[in-house]
């Protein structure tokens, strides 16, 4: 679905290269959206970039490209994602921003020095300085200005304060390079010890407030809790994406769209092969649109808008501390959560999101877990309007076996997977209120992004079926796959067209049988096959891309193998009840 | 007149546990199946928990006619030293272990627990019935070298009825770690003497709430930026469920760690 990395190419070869580079989940994504006018993912937990972002510096007519690196604690690469920031800053940038955290002081002052060393052309911004007065954790930063002969700022990533003057300073810094007197430091307890003594001199006795208990991560009520939050959080994506397709977006499209254009093709096209193209059973105008429109988008909107809501105000590091216990029984870490519940949107940044997990073994675990079981967004919704109105037990029993299937599939890959014991730290970071403007920015921007990437290809997809419907390629396919889709599922030979679909796009592996008239327990077995089945051809893209070649084929051998099992199986087991 | 019931009953148990046992040294295969059922895994798991490093001397105090701990003991790889005050449990002891060919890891003793001098013992183990417990666990831990481990059984449920109870502080105030596991109706509660000077436990043995002083960290490259290093000072704030992470507060931050990683952060108590 929506799977675009927001970026945009440098003007030219002789534009200048700077990088935003600091710790994690402090707020370099903000200040690189402020800084270019781009809209970078922002979410409240470490590890939400995982890949670098080019975009132009905004309000000037110079040329200058800045890079938003993940964030990394050191510049020692202890994951995927911090090795990619770290390849960046030593890929010789014309320029460093050194984005660091107000709130602790002596942590980034270490990673300053680690960036000093490299002797590049270098500004260094405080952020969360709001939080730092609020906590009266503020200092003089120009301390840390003089002893280090560098420029430090002040912002406020967030609101944007301090932008423009970090505008004018990076301009600056471009034109008048400065080198620092920093003398290397070669062991990494020296380096602390600096830091440590640093950060006492320019905090001259300010200590960190005392945090407060945080119920969500004690074990009672916070279980409790998460149970409650993952069933509300369930019921609100369904029940209000149900509400909106039947409500709004159904007569809405039906009455504005879809009903006038059928009027005007029968019109001006004579009832025909093109004329069924177009609006016939599964004609390209109709179909294409009422399916993405009306069956989708409303739990697109459902879902990315709870989705924004758990990871604004830091509730998923929390839940992924809370089943810490129950994942590292899978080989996991608890932070595994993130990409899974992301992988409920989309597979594909789900499976990007995986650099941040600590080690190789977790990371291919979890994406296997997630082409197999996880259906995304598209595929629910399709769920939804495939089963829901048949039967409300047959939608539930689909998801219980998903879930069962990931946990037995993370279970056997952790035992016979090679790789590191799994060591869990986390940083847990602190609780803030969603911010709703931020929060509408991001839905609408996953709507674009739907509009776009996922809507068009849809259209596509259904156009393609029409052109093999009406062609009678179709019929071909359909005896062709008889034994496996007649014999062995027990399906209309026409649900052979969701097969080929499906390898394009999961929800179209779902869709087309909503007009075939099948019985529950058909419904059943293809939501079954539907869901283990191939995940999108985009999405094995991704899978070789961020692995190997080897983990996609395997990946698609095994979700194709066990899509027909299962569904197989199903089948087999009903005629021998009925 | 009730304590004297409570007694008897307390006696009661003894012998037919003792008879049990009897009946496990007349009868190999059941004893083995005894054996694996109560002890084998239970001790192994111990033994690991102590970290006790192999052909360390241990001692284990209220044998008993078919000394299963000793012999798990033996099989995990310790030398061991094993006493039963009660004469006859010690001469079956003795004979079960030449038996079963163990008589060079396990040399048993008949002796008293308090007179007992334990100062070359890395491990002590202390058998739930040992009688007077409290005070045989107090002499023990005063008398035993510094770092080495005493491991004793706390009755839990109905059996508290039966077994002596003894909490930490009734032995001495100086106990610094306890870590517990529940085993059949046992409570298992570990401690390791300390010198005031050099009281160092890890993370998991603080009690939520409580704090510590780092004094070592393994070497694990994200440890140092989030805070844990030498001379910091770290709050427990709870341990997770599912034998999840050890949620702690350093400095501004709060952090998760993997109980494998808590259990190399040593500290001392503040």
């Amino acid at each position: 679905m929506d799977c675009h990395q927001n970026k945009q190419q440098g003007r030219g070869k002789n534009s200048k290269k700077v990088l935003l580079i600091g710790p994690p989940n402090i707020g370099k994504s903000a200040l690189f959206n402020q800084l270019t006018g781009l809209d970078v993912r922002v979410a409240n937990y470490t590890g939400t970039t995982v890949e670098f972002t080019v975009g132009m510096l905004r309000d000037s007519t110079a040329n200058v490209t800045l890079i938003d690196a993940p964030g990394t604690y050191t510049l020692d690469a202890t994951n995927q994602a911090e090795k990619v920031a770290v390849d960046l800053i030593n890929d010789q940038p014309d320029g460093v921003i050194c984005v660091l955290d107000a709130l602790n002081l002596e942590s980034s002052l270490y990673i300053l020095y680690q960036v000093l060393a490299l002797d590049l052309p270098l500004l260094v911004v405080f952020n969360r300085w709001d939080l730092a007065q609020k906590k009266g954790l503020d200092f003089d930063v120009s301390l840390i200005a003089n002893y280090y002969d560098v420029q430090v700022l002040k912002t406020v990533a967030t609101t944007g304060v301090g932008v423009k003057d970090l505008t004018d300073a990076l301009l600056q810094m471009l034109l008048q390079p400065q080198k620092s007197n920093f003398q290397k430091i070669d062991s990494t307890e020296k380096r602390w010890e600096l830091a440590e003594t640093t950060a006492q001199r320019v905090l001259a006795g300010k200590n960190p407030q005392h945090l407060q208990k945080d119920i969500f991560v004690q074990p009672f009520p916070g279980l409790a809790i998460a149970f409650f939050v993952l069933i509300l959080t369930l019921l609100a994506v369904v029940g209000v994406g149900m509400g909106m397709r039947r409500f709004l977006l159904l007569p809405l499209i039906n009455w504005a769209i879809l009903n006038p254009l059928q009027n005007i093709v029968q019109l001006i096209l004579p009832a025909g092969v093109v004329q069924n193209i177009l609006i016939g059973e599964y004609g390209a105008l109709i179909k294409g649109i009422e399916w993405p429109f009306t069956l989708v988008l409303p739990y697109v909107l459902s879902f990315y808008t709870a989705l924004s809501i758990l990871e604004d105000t830091g509730y998923l590091p929390r839940l992924g501390v809370l089943l810490d216990g129950l994942f590292n029984k899978l080989g996991l870490n608890g932070s595994a959560i993130i990409p899974i519940l992301l992988g409920y949107g989309c597979g594909i940044p789900a499976v990007m999101s995986t650099r941040a997990l600590p080690s190789l073994k977790e990371r291919i675990i979890v994406s296997v877990m997630i082409s197999l079981s996880v259906p995304c967004i598209s595929q629910t919704g399709a769920f939804i309007s495939l089963l829901a109105e048949s039967s409300l037990v047959t939608l539930f029993a689909v998801f219980m076996l998903s879930i069962i299937v990931m946990i037995i599939t993370g279970h056997v890959m952790g035992k016979y997977l090679k790789g590191p014991t799994v060591m869990t730290i986390m940083e847990i970071p602190e609780l803030l209120p969603p911010r709703w403007n931020l929060l509408f920015k991001r839905v609408w921007l996953r709507f674009k992004g739907f509009v776009l990437g996922g809507a068009l290809p849809m259209m596509g997809a259904v156009a393609l079926a029409a052109v093999l419907y009406e062609t009678g390629i179709m019929n071909l396919i359909g005896q062709l796959l008889r034994p496996l889709v007649v014999n062995w599922l027990l399906l209309p030979e026409e649900a052979s067209i969701p097969l080929i679909l499906g390898v394009l796009r999961r929800e179209m592996a779902v869709l087309p049988l909503l007009e075939m008239g099948l019985t529950s327990f058909q419904l059943f077995v293809g939501a079954v096959v539907g869901l283990f089945y191939v995940p999108c051809i985009a999405m094995i893209a991704t899978l070789a891309r961020e692995f190997r070649l080897k983990v996609a084929v395997f990946i698609l051998l095994l979700t194709t193998t066990l899509a027909f099992v299962f569904g197989g199986l199903i089948a087999q087991f009903s005629r021998l009840w009925s | 007149m009730k304590l004297n019931l409570k007694k008897k009953i307390q006696q009661l148990l003894l012998k037919s546990v003792q008879f049990l046992e009897l009946k496990c040294n007349q009868y190999p295969t059941f004893g083995r199946v005894y054996y694996s059922l109560f002890y084998k895994n239970m001790i192994k798991e111990e033994a690991l928990k102590a970290g006790l490093k192999q052909g360390s001397s241990v001692l284990h105090v209220g044998s008993g006619p078919m000394p299963f701990t000793a012999i798990a003991l033996a099989e995990a790889g310790y030398k061991v030293w094993a006493v039963d005050s009660d004469i006859d449990s010690y001469l079956l002891g003795s004979t079960v272990v030449d038996k079963m060919g163990l008589k060079d890891q396990i040399k048993i003793l008949n002796h008293q627990g308090e007179d007992l001098d334990c100062q070359e013992f890395d491990g002590i183990w202390v058998s739930l019935h040992v009688c007077p417990k409290a005070a045989v666990l107090k002499s023990l831990y005063q008398k035993m070298k510094t770092g080495a481990k005493l491991v004793y059984r706390n009755p839990v449920g109905f059996l508290k009825l039966f077994y002596p109870e003894v909490k930490i502080s009734n032995i001495n105030n100086e106990v610094l770690t306890k870590s517990k596991a529940r085993f059949f109706g046992k409570e298992i509660v570990m401690l390791v003497r300390t010198d005031q000077a050099s009281a160092c436990i890890n993370l998991c043995n603080l009690q939520p709430g409580l704090s510590g002083v780092i004094q070592e960290v393994p070497t694990e490259p994200l440890l140092s930026p989030l805070g844990f290093r030498p001379g910091k000072k770290v709050l427990v704030e709870g341990f997770e469920a599912f034998g999840g992470p050890v949620i702690a507060r350093i400095e501004g931050r709060k952090v998760a760690l993997g109980r494998n990683l808590a259990l190399g952060i040593k500290v001392n108590r503040c």
